[in-house]
């Protein structure tokens, strides 16, 4: 019956065989008993997340096989007829397939472009503020957008972008401009998705810059003050040299998710009038495989996912590592 | 400590003007279209109408709060977002400590194993389609628990907090042990105390993923008495209200007059973000800092 067990499983076992041989030897002879009963306990604790993680994480893991079949509600995962790479070979010769990666990477290339550097800008130019409350107020209003769900700043852009009763067509009126349909237009569908973005994270993406600002030897500004370099100067002498393995560290690991722009985001701005636009991987599969029940078709699409997002964050582990000497492990 | 010197030059003088109107600006960006919903909410249909209303409610109308807080929807959408925001974060806290607390200790037999197991989660998924069959052969679909079990454990949780035990100073536990306390004492009574603030800032964290939560909600559930407000809200928004009719109050029919769509909508969003509002900034500033430089040093 386990006879097609997937992959993940065998080479989960072998990396844990691999992993107890690398332990040290952790049971001491001497009162065995009482070391059992403390393993038992600490096994107990461990139970119920290992539970959930099997059924939720590592089950699913094991659904990909519907992939490389005909996967049919009625005859369940293992019963489903065998259908080899046919899944694959249909996508990849799809045209609407390749639209779909090309709407993926070219957001995803827009946050990196813009999105990414933005949250650095706000750490750097919130740094330079000296008094402290206003810095204090201005951080945590600039928080604010990533406590609420993407639906509910649709709602909110939903309103502001109005053309007949939004703010900021009031203010395109003002200008002697007509009102835009801003949620309309195809073509300002990827330019708003990115800004949204900014918007929603850059405040809460700039904290673990703000606490690399904390790390910099205060000496070095000290030592520049003295030698009179000008403040300007300082943020390239100084502080971005301080930043850089923070920025690059986080640089590789945002390229990794190259091809997983962020579901929800992506959904809730998207109307029949911007699809071409704005299918992206996450909402394809969902759109194909959920709405339309293409339950193999888009698994193997996700299962091609899976293996290239793994393989760039393994590959971005690497880099780390190099980097910086320290893995994240 | 960078602001204490000083510089006063022209140009200095000038950039400093020029960043402070900059952040005022960047701040009005952020708040402005939070009040330019409540205003709305707040205004008379006249007023909203003739587009006066900006960010100050014009000819001040709250039926609408009256109707979203006696709308059945609402409040049993309401009920159980907040059900569900209590129990999944109290439930994937514990989970989280506990699973963390036995990853940490030397005594746990196996651990490189279960930490292994623990971490390959966050690296490899079986993506959408195979999770959602899989959840739904348990006979979870269109459940509550469907909201519950599948997201109740955070492998990144787990290691997170994981690495703020081990930092911990060893021979507290140690001397427990020699006591004879058992480990689900010393977790309970000695590490969780001692990791107090990153739990509480971690627990707000939770709890706000957790009252965000509608995805789940868009693909498990199709009975809506069982939706979550996020989800309500992009209802409304997909399916727009013909005169309140799917938010299920009683009569309003008596209002259709003198309200408007625009008035519901936004008084629904105010209802769904004034409890992140109010709760956000509890996360202050190093409070954070201490928290997510524990998390990347680990």
């Amino acid at each position: 019956m386990l006879r097609y067990a997937p992959p993940a499983f065998t080479s989960g076992e072998a990396l844990s065989e691999m992993a107890d041989a690398a332990a040290p030897a952790a049971s001491r002879p001497a009162s065995r008993r009482k070391i059992t009963k403390r393993a038992l306990s600490l096994f107990a604790l461990f139970l119920p997340a290992a539970v959930l993680l099997f059924l939720f994480n590592y089950l699913p893991i094991y659904g990909i096989i519907i992939s490389f079949k005909d996967f049919t509600p009625y005859r369940g995962i293992l019963g489903s007829a065998w259908a080899g790479l046919e899944h694959f070979r249909f996508f990849l010769s799809d045209a609407r397939f390749w639209n779909v990666v090309k709407n993926t990477i070219y957001i995803s290339l827009l946050d990196i472009l813009i999105g990414f550097p933005a949250p650095i800008v706000f750490a750097l130019l919130a740094n330079e503020i000296a008094s402290r409350p206003f810095k204090r107020v201005s951080q945590t209003i600039s928080y604010l957008p990533h406590f609420v769900s993407w639906v509910v700043v649709y709602g909110l852009m939903y309103q502001l972008l109005s053309p007949l009763h939004g703010m900021l067509n009031k203010l395109v009126v003002l200008f002697g401009a007509d009102p835009i349909h801003f949620m309309g237009r195809v073509d300002l569908y990827r330019p708003m998705v990115v800004t949204l973005e900014i918007w929603k994270n850059m405040g809460w993406g700039a904290i673990l810059y703000f606490a690399a600002l904390t790390t910099i030897d205060t000496d070095l500004y000290e030592a520049a003050y003295i030698d009179g370099t000008s403040r300007l100067r300082m943020v390239f002498a100084v502080t971005l040299p301080g930043l850089l393995p923070v920025i690059m560290l986080l640089l590789i690991f945002r390229i990794s998710r190259l091809f997983l722009v962020e579901f929800e985001r992506i959904f809730v701005f998207a109307n029949p009038l911007n699809y071409e636009v704005s299918d992206v991987l996450a909402v394809y599969i969902y759109r194909l495989g959920l709405e339309q029940a293409q339950y193999s078709l888009t698994a193997a699409i996700g299962l091609v996912q899976s293996v290239i997002g793994f393989c760039l964050l393994f590959a971005a582990h690497k880099a780390a590592r190099r980097l910086t000497g320290v893995g994240l492990w | 400590m960078v602001g204490m010197l000083r510089y006063r030059s022209v140009s200095r003088r000038v950039f400093e003007v020029c960043l402070y109107l900059g952040f005022i600006l960047l701040g009005l960006c952020i708040v402005l279209p939070f009040l330019h919903v409540v205003a709305v909410s707040l205004s008379s249909k006249s007023a909203i109408l003739k587009n006066q209303v900006t960010i100050v409610p014009v000819e001040l109308y709250t039926r609408a709060y009256d109707i979203i807080l006696s709308s059945r929807l609402f409040l049993t959408s309401l009920t159980n977002t907040v059900l569900l925001t209590v129990i999944n974060t109290l439930i994937a806290i514990v989970i989280a400590v506990s699973a963390a607390y036995a990853l940490a200790n030397k005594h746990f037999m196996g651990m490189r194993t279960a930490l292994i197991y623990t971490l390959i989660p966050l690296y490899f998924s079986g993506g959408l389609i195979p999770f959602y069959l899989i959840v739904n052969s348990y006979g979870l679909n269109n459940t509550r628990l469907a909201l519950m079990l599948p997201y109740l454990v955070d492998p990144f949780l787990i290691i997170v907090f994981r690495n703020a035990i081990v930092r911990l100073p060893q021979e507290i536990m140690e001397s427990a042990e020699v006591d004879g306390a058992s480990e689900f004492t010393i977790l309970f009574r000695i590490v969780f105390a001692l990791i107090v603030p990153m739990v509480a800032a971690f627990t707000i964290i939770s709890a706000v993923f957790y009252w965000n939560m509608w995805f789940p909600v868009l693909i498990f559930i199709r009975d809506k008495w069982k939706w979550t407000l996020q989800y309500m809200l992009r209802d409304i928004y997909t399916n727009p209200l013909i005169g309140g009719g799917q938010l299920d109050v009683g009569n309003i029919v008596e209002d259709l007059d003198s309200i408007l769509p625009q008035n519901l909508i936004n008084a629904a969003i105010v209802c769904t973000v004034l409890p992140v509002v109010i709760i956000y900034p509890f996360l202050q500033r190093y409070f954070i800092h201490g928290v997510i430089v524990g998390a990347v040093k680990g």
